[in-house]
C-alpha cells in the first residue's frame, strides 16, 4: 500500500495547516518568551 | 456505544490519510502534559497559601512523576491493545481531572486533595499520555522513527516552555496584586485555583485535537518507497517482534533501563541545581558575579537545549544508529562533565556552553529511547515496553537530586558554595555516565527465543487477543 495520491494529499492540506497551527502557535509563544528570558544571560 | 469511536478499529486510517497529521496529534498531547515541568511557577504561591514548606509542596510533583512511571509501566499493554485514541482520551480525562481536583484542594485549603488530584490522578494522565502516541508514530514512520518520536517528546519539553510564561500571565490576570516580573511577588491561592481550572479545561480541549486526529495505519501500510528489508539489514535493527512480557526477561531491556537511568540521573544533576550552580561557580569572596536574573536566563537557556536536543539528536539517530547515538550521549557526556568540573569556572561562556550540550544529551536520551526499543524489540508492543522502561526515569528522578544534594550538603551551606565544592558530585556523575556507557556497549540483538510468531503479533494489533 502506497502513501497517498497527490489528489488525496491536497484534500488534507487545510486540515494539516490547522492541526499544525494549533500546536506550533503555542510552541512559538513559549519559545519567544523563553528567548526573552535568556537575553540577560548574554547581556551582561 | 457512545465511546465506540475510541476503539482501535474505528481509528484505522482510510487510504490517503496523511501521516503528517500524526506528529501534531502527538504534540497536542505532549505539549499539554509537559506542563508537569512548569510546577515551580506557582510553588511559592502554594507554600504561602497552605502555610507549608517547599518540601511539602514539592511532594505534589514527586507523586506525579512516580505515577507517570508506574502508570506507563502498568497501563502500557492496555495502551497498545486499546489504541492511541482511547489512550489519549483517557489521558486527557485524568490530566484535566487532576487539575480540577487540585483546584478544589487549593480552594478548600486541603493539601491532600492537591496530592490526590494533580499528583495521583494527574500523574496517571501523564504516564498514559506520554506513551500513547509513541507506538503509533513508529508505525507511521518506519523510515524515520527517531524523527517521529523526537517531535513528540520534544513537545514534552516544549510544554514547560509554554506553561511557565502562560501561567505567570494568567495568575497576574486573576490576581491584580501579583507582578510576574518581580521574583518576590507571590500570587494568591485564589489565582492558582483559577489557573488550575483554566489549564484543566484548556488542556482537555487541546488534547481532544490529538484524540480526533490520531489514526493507526491500516495493516500492511508502508510509506512510499519504504524498503523494510533495507532497514532490517542495518546493524542492531531487528525485523522480529518481542512482547512486553518477554522484553523484561531480556538483558537488552535492563541494559537500556540502565542507559536511560544513567543519562537522566546525570542530566538531572545539572537541571536540579542550575540557577544556584552558575552563581556558585563564579563566586569570589562570598559574592557571585552572576546576578539572579542572569541565572534565571541560564535556566531558560538550558530548557531550550533540552527541548532542541530531543528533536535534533533523535532525528540524527535515524542516520548514525541508536547505539552510536548513546555512545555520544554517554561518552561525550563524560568528557563534558570532566570539563565542567575542571575548567567550568574559567569563563561563563565555557560553563554555559558545556552545560547546554549536556542538557541537549539529556533531552536526546529521552527522545531516542523509543526508536532504540523499536530497533531491538520490533513494533509489536513497543509502547508497552517503553512504558516499563520509564520506571528508570522515576528512579533517576530520586537518585539524581539525592546525589547532587547529598554532596553539596556535605561541602557547605547554600549561598556559600564555590566551584570546587561541586567537583565530587560532578565526578560522581562521570562514574554514573560510565556505567551507562558500559551498559550501552553490552547491548546486542535480542535472542530468537524471545521473538513472537508473526501470526500472534498481527492478531494482537488487530485486537483479537
Amino acid at each position: 500500500m502506497g502513501e497517498q495520491t497527490p489528489e488525496q494529499s491536497s484534500n488534507q492540506v487545510p486540515r494539516l495547516v490547522v492541526t499544525w497551527l494549533v500546536v506550533t502557535v503555542p510552541l512559538a509563544y513559549g519559545l519567544f518568551q523563553t528567548i526573552r528570558s535568556v537575553i540577560p544571560l548574554f547581556a551582561g | 456505544m457512545a465511546l465506540s469511536f475510541l476503539d482501535r478499529e474505528h481509528t484505522v486510517a482510510k487510504p490517503g490519510y496523511s501521516r503528517w497529521l500524526i506528529p501534531p496529534a502527538a504534540l497536542a498531547i505532549h505539549l499539554c502534559i509537559g506542563q508537569a515541568y512548569a510546577t515551580s511557577v506557582y510553588k511559592n504561591a502554594l507554600v504561602a497559601h497552605f502555610e507549608s514548606s517547599l518540601t511539602a509542596i514539592g511532594v505534589i510533583f514527586s507523586i506525579a512523576i512516580v505515577m507517570l512511571g508506574l502508570s506507563a509501566a502498568v497501563m502500557g499493554t492496555w495502551v497498545e491493545r486499546a489504541g492511541p485514541r482511547a489512550a489519549m482520551f483517557t489521558s486527557a480525562c485524568f490530566w484535566a481531572s487532576g487539575f480540577l481536583i487540585g483546584a478544589l484542594g487549593i480552594a478548600t485549603s486541603q493539601l491532600w486533595l492537591v496530592y490526590l488530584g494533580y499528583g495521583f490522578v494527574g500523574g496517571i494522565g501523564l504516564g498514559i499520555g506520554y506513551i500513547s502516541p509513541v507506538s503509533t508514530l513508529i508505525k507511521w514512520f518506519p523510515d524515520r522513527p527517531g524523527l517521529a518520536t523526537g517531535m513528540a517528546i520534544m513537545g514534552f519539553g516544549g510544554g514547560a516552555l509554554v506553561a511557565s510564561p502562560l501561567s505567570r500571565q494568567l495568575m497576574a490576570f486573576y490576581d491584580s496584586g501579583y507582578d510576574p516580573s518581580d521574583s518576590t511577588s507571590v500570587a494568591s491561592g485564589g489565582a492558582v485555583t483559577s489557573l488550575f481550572v483554566t489549564l484543566g479545561i484548556a488542556y482537555f480541549l487541546v488534547m481532544m485535537l490529538g484524540v480526533f486526529t490520531v489514526r493507526v495505519p491500516p495493516p500492511g501500510w508502508a510509506p512510499a518507497g519504504f524498503d523494510a528489508a533495507a532497514v532490517a539489514a542495518k546493524p542492531m535493527v531487528s525485523a522480529a517482534n518481542v512482547s512486553a512480557a518477554n522484553a523484561i526477561r531480556t538483558p537488552q531491556f535492563w541494559f537500556l533501563w540502565t542507559v536511560l537511568f544513567c543519562n537522566v540521573t546525570a542530566g538531572i544533576g545539572i537541571l536540579e541545581q542550575a540557577a544556584p550552580m552558575i552563581q556558585d561557580f563564579f563566586r569570589d569572596g562570598g559574592t557571585s558575579s552572576v546576578a539572579p536574573t542572569t541565572a534565571a536566563g541560564f535556566v531558560a537557556f538550558l530548557s531550550l537545549f533540552n527541548m532542541a536536543g530531543r528533536f535534533v539528536w533523535s532525528s540524527t539517530s535515524d542516520y548514525i544508529g541508536r547505539k552510536p547515538t548513546y555512545i555520544m550521549y554517554l561518552g561525550v557526556g563524560m568528557v563534558l562533565y570532566v570539563l565542567l568540573a575542571t575548567v567550568g569556572h574559567a569563563s561563563t561562556a565555557i560553563f554555559v556552553l558545556v552545560a547546554a550540550v549536556i542538557l541537549s544529551f539529556y533531552g536526546g536520551g529521552f527522545a531516542t529511547i523509543p526508536a532504540y526499543l523499536r530497533d531491538l524489540f520490533g513494533t509489536f508492543q513497543v509502547g508497552a515496553i517503553h512504558g516499563r522502561l520509564l520506571t528508570a526515569w522515576s528512579a533517576a528522578g530520586i537518585a539524581g537530586p539525592l546525589i547532587i544534594n547529598g554532596f553539596l550538603d556535605a561541602q557547605g551551606t547554600p549561598g556559600e558554595l564555590v566551584a570546587a565544592d561541586y567537583r565530587p558530585a560532578l565526578f560522581t556523575m562521570v562514574g554514573v555516565l560510565a556505567l551507562g556507557f558500559v551498559a550501552n556497549a553490552l547491548v546486542r540483538p535480542v535472542a530468537a527465543q524471545f521473538h513472537e510468531s508473526p501470526g500472534r503479533s498481527d492478531a494482537f494489533v488487530e485486537g483479537k487477543v
